[in-house]
C-alpha cells in the first residue's frame, strides 16, 4: 500500500503544477485545483499528451511515467485582487518556463536525482507563448520572476 | 569487449598537397574586405597591442572613392612583437602557437586566410625588445610556382622601420597584390571598418583601453594620411545609459530600456561558464525628428541608429563581436537589441568556424533565447506603439479644437424652460453680446473650420492674443450660436491641456466642458432678465476670474504632474 496523492483546501484558487514524464516535463497553470486540470490532460487531445507526441515522442511510452505535483500560490491570492490571479498566475507559469530553460541544474539534482536518475537533461515540451500575459506593468514581472524562483526553490527542497 | 583499438599507422602514406589551391580555398570562407582586415586586427590584440593602426594605401592617380583603388594595406601594432623563428609559426597553416584562455584566436589560420582573402602576398615585419626581426612572406605566385606551402625572406623597405620605430616591440602586416572579388574602394573599406570595429571590438577597446586608428595614404606618401579616425567604442545597448526598466505608463519614447539580463547553463557543461543574454529595447527612429524633443535629445535619439540592419541578436565571443544581428525569429521587432555573449568554452557548443563570423545555434539555445525575449520583444512593439501615438498626436497638433468642432456640427444649445422672458430684451442683449464677441476677436477672424464649404462652425478656438488672463471667453455668433475662446496664454493651457494631445478624447472633454461653460453664461446674461445685463457681465467676469486665477494656483503648486506620470 501506498498514499500517492493527498490534496486539502479550496477548489479554487491559483495553482502552478509540474507533470513529470521520463526525460519530459510538462509546466501549467490552472484556477481550480490542479486535479481537474490533470485530468483533462490524459485525454488523448490534451495538451499534455499533444505535445509529447509534437516533440516527437510516442505518447503511450510516457503515460505510465506520470509523475503530478502542484503548488498553491496563496501569495498571489494575497497579494492581488481575484480578477487579477489568472493574469499573474500565467505570468509566473511563464517565468517558471524561463527560470528552467536557464539552469536544468536544480531540478536535476532535486527530482531526477530521486526519482530518474538516469535522466541528465530534461526536455520542457509545455509552452507560454499563447499564454504569457502581455502588456502588464513591469512591476508585475518582476514579482512573477521572483515568486517563479521561490517556486523553483521550494519544490527542489520539498523533493 | 573493452578492448581500445591501436591505431595501425605502419602503412601510412603521405600524400601531396596542392599548397596553391589550399590557400585559395582558406581565402574564401566568408570574409569582406572589413572583416578581414579586423581579423588581423584581432592578432594585434591578443599580442597584447594597445596602439593598432589600420593603414590602406591607394592607388596613384586615385582618390579614395575610387572602385578597386587599394594598393596595399598595413596593420602595424605595438604588441609583444616576434622573432624570425615566431613568425614561421605564425605563418604555418594552423599554427602551432598555444593561445591563453579566451583568446580571440582558436584555429592559427586567421592571418593566412585574412590575408590571402584581401591579397597574394602577406608579409610580416616584427620588433621584439628593440631587435627587428627579417621580412618574411607568403606569396601565391612564389607557392604556385614550388607548388609547396612556405615563407620568402625579402628586403626591408627604409619606412617599414618607421613605422615600428616609436614602439619597443611591435609587428606590422602588409597585404600586397590586393584581390578584388568586388569593386570595393578604399573609402567603402574605411567607412565600414569605422561603422563596425567600434561595435565589434565595444568591450575590448573599453575595458582594455586600446586604441586603434583607421587611415588612408597616397601610395607613395606613407608618412601623410588623407583621411585619419579613431575607432570609439561602441554599445550598440546603449547600456550605460538605457532606462533601468521599462515602464510603459511613464515611457517618453527618448531613450532605451533595459529589458534582459540574465544567464543560462552551456548544455554540453552545466556547471561550467554560463552564456549570458542582456537585450534593449528603442524608441521609433522616427522619434529623431519628433519636434517636441529638444535638438540634444532628438541628436540623442538619431545616435541609436535604430532600424532593421541594428536590430536583432549580436553574439560576442570573448568580448568581440562574431555575429552581427541574427534575426532568430524576429518580425520586424526593429527596436530590439540583444547581446550574447559567450567564451572559448562554449565553442563546440555554437560551432564557431574559421572565419569566427559564422556560428550555429543549437536548437535547444535558440529555445532559451526564444523564452527569455518573448516578453521583451513584445515591450519592443509596445514601445514602438507608443512612439506611434505621440507622433500622431503631434502631428494633429496644428489644429486644435478641431476634433470637438468637427464632431460637434449640429450641437444644440439646450436652455431650460424660462418663464416671462422678455423677448425683445432678450434680442437686444443678443446682439450686444455678438457684437462684444466681434470686438474681441475682431471681425475677419475665420468662423469656420474651412471657410469656402462653411460646414464646420468653430465652436471651441485656441487664442494666442487674448485681453486678459482669464483661461477662456465666451463668445456667440449671430447665426451659428456659443463659441469658446480658449486662452493659450494661461498656464493651464501650457501645463494640461497641451499636454493631452489635439483631439484626443480627454482634450475633447475638457473642450466640451468649456463649450459648456461660454453656453451657460451667453443663455443667462441674454435670459436672465431680473439681473441687469452689465451686471450679469460683471458676475461672470469675476467668475472666470476668480476660476482662472485659481488654476494659476493650482498648476504653480503641480508642475511636476505630467513629469511623475501621477
Amino acid at each position: 500500500m501506498e498514499i500517492n496523492a493527498f490534496t486539502k483546501g479550496e477548489l479554487k484558487g491559483a495553482f502552478i503544477y509540474f507533470i513529470f514524464a521520463k526525460e519530459l516535463l510538462y509546466i501549467g497553470e490552472t484556477q481550480k485545483i490542479a486535479i481537474a486540470r490533470w485530468y483533462s490532460h490524459l485525454y488523448q487531445n490534451g495538451t499534455l499528451l499533444k505535445n509529447i507526441q509534437n516533440h516527437g515522442k510516442n505518447p503511450l511510452e510516457y503515460t505510465n511515467s506520470l509523475h503530478f505535483i502542484s503548488i498553491k500560490c496563496n501569495e498571489i491570492q494575497e497579494d492581488f485582487p481575484e480578477i487579477r490571479w489568472k493574469t499573474i498566475t500565467q505570468a509566473v507559469e511563464h517565468s517558471i518556463h524561463k527560470v528552467l530553460y536557464m539552469s536544468q541544474i536544480s531540478l536535476l539534482q532535486s527530482y531526477y536525482h530521486k526519482y530518474a536518475p538516469d535522466v541528465i537533461r530534461y526536455e520542457i515540451i509545455s509552452d507560454t507563448k499563447r499564454t504569457a500575459p502581455v502588456r502588464i506593468p513591469t512591476e508585475e514581472w518582476h514579482y512573477a520572476d521572483n515568486y517563479a524562483k521561490n517556486i523553483v526553490d521550494t519544490l527542489c527542497e520539498f523533493l | 569487449m573493452g578492448k581500445e583499438k591501436t591505431l595501425i599507422m605502419d602503412d601510412f602514406k603521405e600524400l601531396p598537397v596542392n599548397a596553391d589551391r589550399i590557400c585559395e580555398a582558406i581565402s574564401k570562407i566568408g570574409y569582406n574586405p572589413c572583416s578581414a582586415i579586423l581579423d588581423i586586427v584581432d592578432n594585434s590584440i591578443v599580442a597584447n597591442a594597445n596602439i593598432i593602426e589600420i593603414r590602406l594605401y591607394i592607388k596613384e592617380g586615385t582618390t579614395i572613392n575610387n572602385r578597386q583603388n587599394i594598393d596595399m594595406i598595413q596593420v602595424i601594432d605595438n604588441g609583444v612583437g616576434m622573432n624570425n623563428n615566431g613568425i614561421e609559426k605564425a605563418l604555418q597553416l594552423g599554427s602551432d602557437v598555444p593561445y591563453l584562455p579566451n583568446s580571440l584566436s582558436k584555429y592559427g589560420l586567421g592571418l593566412k586566410s585574412a590575408g590571402f582573402s584581401l591579397g597574394g602576398r602577406i608579409e610580416v615585419f616584427s620588433k621584439q625588445n628593440d631587435s627587428y626581426s627579417d621580412l618574411k612572406l607568403l606569396d601565391r605566385k612564389i607557392i604556385k610556382v614550388k607548388n609547396k606551402f612556405g615563407i620568402t625572406n625579402d628586403v626591408v623597405p627604409d619606412y617599414y622601420y618607421n613605422l615600428l620605430n616609436d614602439f619597443q616591440s611591435g609587428t606590422l602586416i602588409t597585404i600586397k597584390d590586393i584581390t578584388y572579388t568586388s569593386r570595393f574602394s578604399a573609402n567603402k573599406v574605411f567607412q565600414d571598418i569605422l561603422s563596425q570595429a567600434g561595435v565589434l571590438y565595444c568591450d575590448i577597446l573599453k575595458g582594455k583601453n586600446i586604441k586603434i586608428i583607421a587611415r588612408i595614404f597616397h601610395t607613395d606618401k606613407y608618412d601623410i594620411p588623407i583621411v585619419d579616425k579613431e575607432i570609439k567604442p561602441k554599445d550598440l545597448l546603449f547600456w550605460d545609459i538605457a532606462n533601468e526598466t521599462y515602464e510603459k505608463e511613464t515611457y517618453d519614447c527618448k531613450k532605451p530600456c533595459k529589458v534582459l539580463d540574465e544567464s543560462f547553463d552551456n548544455p554540453l557543461d552545466p556547471q561550467g561558464t554560463k552564456i549570458k543574454i542582456k537585450a534593449t529595447i528603442f524608441p521609433q527612429d522616427q522619434m529623431k525628428n519628433y519636434p517636441y524633443f529638444s535638438d540634444e535629445e532628438q541628436e540623442l535619439i538619431k545616435s541609436f541608429e535604430i532600424g532593421s540592419k541594428n536590430s536583432g541578436f549580436f553574439f560576442y565571443r570573448n568580448g568581440r563581436l562574431i555575429r552581427w544581428g541574427e534575426q532568430i525569429k524576429l518580425n520586424r521587432e526593429f527596436g530590439f537589441r540583444a547581446k550574447i555573449e559567450f567564451t572559448t568554452e562554449h565553442d563546440d557548443l555554437f560551432g564557431v568556424d574559421v572565419s569566427k563570423q559564422q556560428l550555429t545555434i543549437p536548437e535547444d539555445i535558440e529555445q532559451t533565447i526564444l523564452v527569455l525575449c518573448n516578453i521583451p520583444r513584445d515591450q519592443s512593439k509596445e514601445v514602438f506603439e507608443i512612439c506611434s501615438n505621440l507622433i500622431e498626436k503631434s502631428k494633429r497638433k496644428e489644429k486644435e479644437g478641431s476634433a470637438f468642432n468637427l464632431r460637434n456640427t449640429t450641437l444644440e444649445e439646450d436652455d431650460e424652460e424660462t418663464v416671462d422672458i422678455d423677448k425683445v430684451e432678450a434680442t437686444k442683449r443678443k446682439e450686444q453680446l455678438e457684437i462684444e464677441s466681434e470686438q474681441k476677436i475682431g471681425a475677419d477672424t475665420p468662423k469656420y473650420e474651412n471657410e469656402e464649404e462653411k460646414d464646420v462652425f468653430k465652436r471651441v478656438r485656441y487664442w494666442d492674443t487674448p485681453k486678459s488672463m482669464n483661461l477662456w471667453e465666451s463668445c456667440t455668433d449671430r447665426i451659428e450660436g456659443t463659441y469658446v475662446l480658449i486662452n493659450k496664454i494661461h498656464p493651464f493651457y501650457n501645463h494640461t491641456l497641451s499636454k493631452l494631445g489635439t483631439g484626443t478624447p480627454e482634450r475633447q472633454a475638457f473642450e466640451a466642458i468649456f463649450h459648456a461653460l461660454a453656453v451657460g453664461q451667453i443663455q443667462t446674461i441674454q435670459k436672465y432678465q431680473e439681473v441687469n445685463y452689465e451686471v450679469a457681465k460683471d458676475i461672470f467676469n469675476k467668475f472666470i476670474r476668480t476660476i482662472s486665477h485659481q488654476l494659476d494656483n493650482w498648476v504653480n503648486s503641480n508642475w511636476d504632474l505630467f513629469e511623475n506620470g501621477d
